[in-house]
């Protein structure tokens, strides 16, 4: 266990300014937890932020997401995220933190450091494509759904940007342990049971579709044909039982918040 | 006035940071209008600093010298409970009471020159970027924090947190917790909810006061006695306010101001 640090006042006040703030937003769930989001981003200076469902979590296992929300990315640099989690470096260098999860699968949030212990990320042929959306540094916050799913909230930084401190991890942790609906609503109702049967390239489509991108704007971001980018969105409505694209976002629309 | 102990007053306990921010959570995550919200979070915060009840009041100043200024809104929580209702209600009117800094700016003051800690600054209350200013009172002995803020240019807004007269007095960490979350949370202090500022502001003052008491709920009787006029002109200012909103009843205007004050 790294060890506590301890809040300055002046966080303590940002936080509480931030959770006051929200609470004058009147557009509902999505909004507030948006704003929050983007206001804790403020405060450790993170330059974007993605929020997923993760289904059968594993230790050493390729982590299967279905991305639920974000902030700071433009659509491109979104796309370039996820074919950056989809390397398969990318189980080695999060081992530190998914042993103590499953060992204790209680609510933990780490730094990139605690989770990368040998540095492959450095190393890892995965380190261009991460470059390439933007990212250099990241801390991690992880928390059981239920039984089958984990709510997984990501802070990013830029190359040119220092990593983040066990200051910035304690924030982000407070914010995400102490606001329990930030992970009570939002999930699809089957926690995407079933995404894991997805091949990778279908996954990426449908977190893609989940983003309202079209299939010309998939093939292009996923470096496939119109053609190919439409076999896969045919195979992921059959996968679901949908008819449209609208259905399809439906199915994994994030909750309005109403029993918070 | 307390002993003050240096360390509590500057370590933050992160408890207490927890358990607001867990408050604040419920207050997000619950449905109703500002005013709702407003009355969650300081209940919240009166159990968290073991007070037993408090009061919010909107004042604006009199026309007249001498004149004392009018109470426009109180809403409050816990005060008919407990056994501080008696004595709560002896009190002399909040405008009334001599308010004098906290203990807090107190010790600022006194210590400035002793502490080098890096916190010192956030010591200030009443900073002027906030205008708002935490106080002290022990008016008829009822230990009592209040914080008072200018809300325009001719209103301000008091605060207060009440205890028992058996009970001891509010603690410098009860004090600090009740200041940061009243400077920090700024529409604890404001008049309405952002989203429910219709045009109020363009009737003229005394319909504005006239509509503050209508949308609360006072009666044309009532309202004639809290503003010194006549029912008769209660009754011609409704209607002009009636005919500013474009509605034909006090329900109607109800609806048009959910969160309960207009600006």
């Amino acid at each position: 266990m790294p060890t506590t640090p301890s809040l300055t006042e002046a966080d303590a006040r940002s936080l509480i300014r931030l959770l006051g703030e929200v609470a004058t937003i009147e557009r509902g769930y999505a909004a507030q937890k948006s704003a929050l989001m983007d206001g804790v981003c403020k405060i450790i200076d993170a330059d974007c932020w993605a929020w997923a469902l993760a289904c059968h979590y594993t230790t050493r296992a390729q982590p299967i997401y279905v991305g639920i929300n974000h902030g700071g990315f433009t659509d491109e640099r979104y796309a370039r995220l996820l074919l950056a989690v989809e390397h398969p470096d990318i189980p080695a260098m999060s081992v530190g933190i998914m042993e103590e999860y499953n060992q204790r699968r209680a609510h933990i949030t780490r730094l990139h450091r605690e989770m990368d212990r040998d540095n492959l990320f450095e190393r890892s042929s995965a380190l261009p494509l991460w470059i390439a959306a933007g990212i250099r540094h990241l801390a991690m916050s992880i928390r059981p759904v239920d039984e089958i799913a984990d709510s997984v909230t990501v802070v990013y930084r830029r190359p040119d940007q220092p990593p983040f401190t066990p200051r910035d991890a304690r924030i982000l942790h407070i914010v995400l342990s102490e606001v329990p609906w930030l992970h009570a609503q939002g999930w699809p109702e089957d926690r995407g049971v079933t995404v894991p049967s997805l091949t990778q390239r279908q996954r990426l489509t449908l977190n893609l579709l989940l983003e309202g991108q079209s299939r010309k704007q998939i093939a292009s971001h996923l470096g496939l044909s119109t053609h190919t980018a439409s076999d896969y969105v045919k195979a992921i409505y059959s996968h679901f039982g949908v008819q449209s694209h609208a259905e399809l976002m439906n199915r994994f629309r994030m909750g309005d918040g109403g029993d918070r | 006035m307390n002993p003050v102990n240096l360390r509590e007053v500057l370590n933050l306990d992160e408890g207490d940071v927890l358990a607001t921010v867990r408050l604040l959570s419920n207050v997000i995550a619950r449905a109703g209008n500002g005013n709702e919200k407003r009355h969650h979070l300081l209940s919240g915060l009166t159990e968290m600093i073991r007070a037993e009840c408090w009061v919010w009041s909107l004042f604006e100043e009199p026309q007249k010298i001498r004149q004392p200024p009018t109470c426009l809104k109180i809403l409050e929580g816990g005060v008919e409970c407990g056994h501080l209702a008696p004595s709560f209600h002896a009190l002399p009117p909040l405008h009334s009471v001599r308010l004098k800094p906290s203990f807090f700016n107190e010790l600022h003051r006194r210590n400035a020159d002793s502490l080098r800690r890096p916190q010192q600054s956030n010591l200030k209350t009443g900073d002027d970027e906030c205008a708002s200013c935490l106080l002290c009172s022990e008016a008829g002995k009822v230990p009592s924090i209040l914080s008072r803020r200018a809300a325009s240019v001719n209103s301000f807004s008091i605060i207060g947190f009440y205890r028992s007269p058996e009970q001891p007095p509010f603690s410098s960490r009860e004090f600090r917790l009740a200041d940061i979350i009243l400077t920090e949370v700024s529409w604890l202090h404001e008049q309405g909810w952002p989203a429910d500022r219709a045009d109020a502001s363009r009737l003229p003052r005394r319909q504005r006061q006239t509509l503050n008491l209508l949308i609360h709920g006072h009666s044309r009787n009532e309202i004639a006695d809290r503003l010194s006029i006549s029912v008769h002109t209660v009754g011609d200012y409704i209607k002009a306010i009636y005919s500013h909103f474009g509605v034909q009843s006090r329900a109607e205007l109800m609806r048009r101001f959910p969160g309960g004050l207009p600006d």
